[in-house]
């Protein structure tokens, strides 16, 4: 049976380092690759957007679905393994639950997730995602943390 | 890419599989791996010897790391990665502080490690030690996790 990994990306070093580390896995076992990315509503970087914590005028789901594919496509060309079976996923709702839950529909064997994502708190080790997901996924899971 | 691999081990099962992990990133990377067993020191206030200078039994054969040794070995050979570049080592110390050191003396450029070791509490997600060498290491950092259900069997 081929394995199943599961890389969250969020768009962050921390996750492309953690594909680069699921993509080592792959050229050892065959496993397939799912890449999933859930948009996270942004808030708009002007006054207004900062003090209320408005979306962008711009921002539409459909928008952000699209920009989701291309994050996760770009990430997989990043790696530059061309040959390795792989599927994106743009999925809406709370970043550690939609991990879990495609991680039980999926089948997945291994989660490969960064310790840490795009939220700039400098000296946190874990991220709030990654913390939930290793209390609760189904499966094993792995966490590549890289010095700052 | 990666070239050595230091994973510690401390008799656990998280351990173990940690292991098994960095074993599949040997054969795809060729690198090569150090299995490594820190040794706590006997704490000094445990002995009366401490009191009256007289260094406890326990440290007289401290020395002897051939127990560790043969773990290390046993747990290399299970792999079955027999051409695989294995080093084998064992040091005394406080965990976390040691396994850094170990990692910076063997080169590593990847440390691989279980969440937690022997004896953690089940609601802690990292273990101190994990989380210690995590925060200090110079270089990537890998933590397994094993899932939940499987520890509480
Ligand atoms: N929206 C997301 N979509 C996909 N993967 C995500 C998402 N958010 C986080 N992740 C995954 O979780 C890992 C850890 O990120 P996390 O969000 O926990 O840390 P953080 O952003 O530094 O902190 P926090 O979000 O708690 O302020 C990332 O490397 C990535 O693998
Ligand atoms: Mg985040």
């Amino acid at each position: 049976m081929t394995r199943q990994i599961l890389v969250p990306i969020d768009g962050s070093e921390s996750a492309a380092k953690a594909l680069e580390h699921a993509c080592l896995l792959q050229r050892a076992d065959g496993a397939t690759i799912h890449l999933l990315h859930i948009p996270e509503v942004p808030v708009a970087q002007d006054a207004l957007g900062r003090k209320t914590g408005a979306t962008p005028l711009d921002y539409t789901p459909a928008r952000a679905r699209e920009q989701g594919e291309n994050l996760l496509r770009q990430a997989w060309q990043a790696t530059g393994s061309h040959d390795g079976s792989v599927r994106f996923l743009v999925e809406d709702g709370h970043p550690a639950q939609v991990i879990v839950a495609q991680a039980r529909s999926l089948n997945i064997d291994l989660i490969v997730m960064g310790s840490r994502g795009l939220s700039d708190l400098r000296g946190l080790m874990v991220g709030s995602v990654s913390h939930k997901v290793t209390h609760v996924a189904p499966c094993q899971v792995i966490t590549l943390h890289v010095p700052e | 890419m990666i070239k050595r691999i230091l994973v510690p081990l401390d008799g656990s099962d998280g351990a173990r599989q940690a292991l098994a992990h960095a074993s599949w990133l040997q054969r795809a990377s060729d690198a090569t791996l150090c299995l490594l067993m820190v040794r706590e020191p006997p704490s000094a206030d445990e002995h009366l010897g401490a009191m009256v200078g007289v260094p406890p039994v326990e440290t007289l054969e401290a020395d002897d790391d051939s127990e560790e040794r043969r773990l290390l070995q046993a747990a290399w050979r299970e792999l079955g990665n027999a051409e695989g570049h294995v080093e084998i080592r064992v040091a005394t110390g406080s965990p976390a502080p040691t396994i850094v050191e170990q990692a910076q003396t063997f080169g590593a450029d990847l440390i691989v490690m279980g969440s937690r070791g022997q004896g953690q509490f089940q609601s802690l997600v990292f273990g101190s030690v994990s989380q210690q060498v995590t925060e200090s290491a110079s270089c990537p950092v890998v933590t397994y996790h094993v899932p939940q259900s499987e520890t509480e069997s």
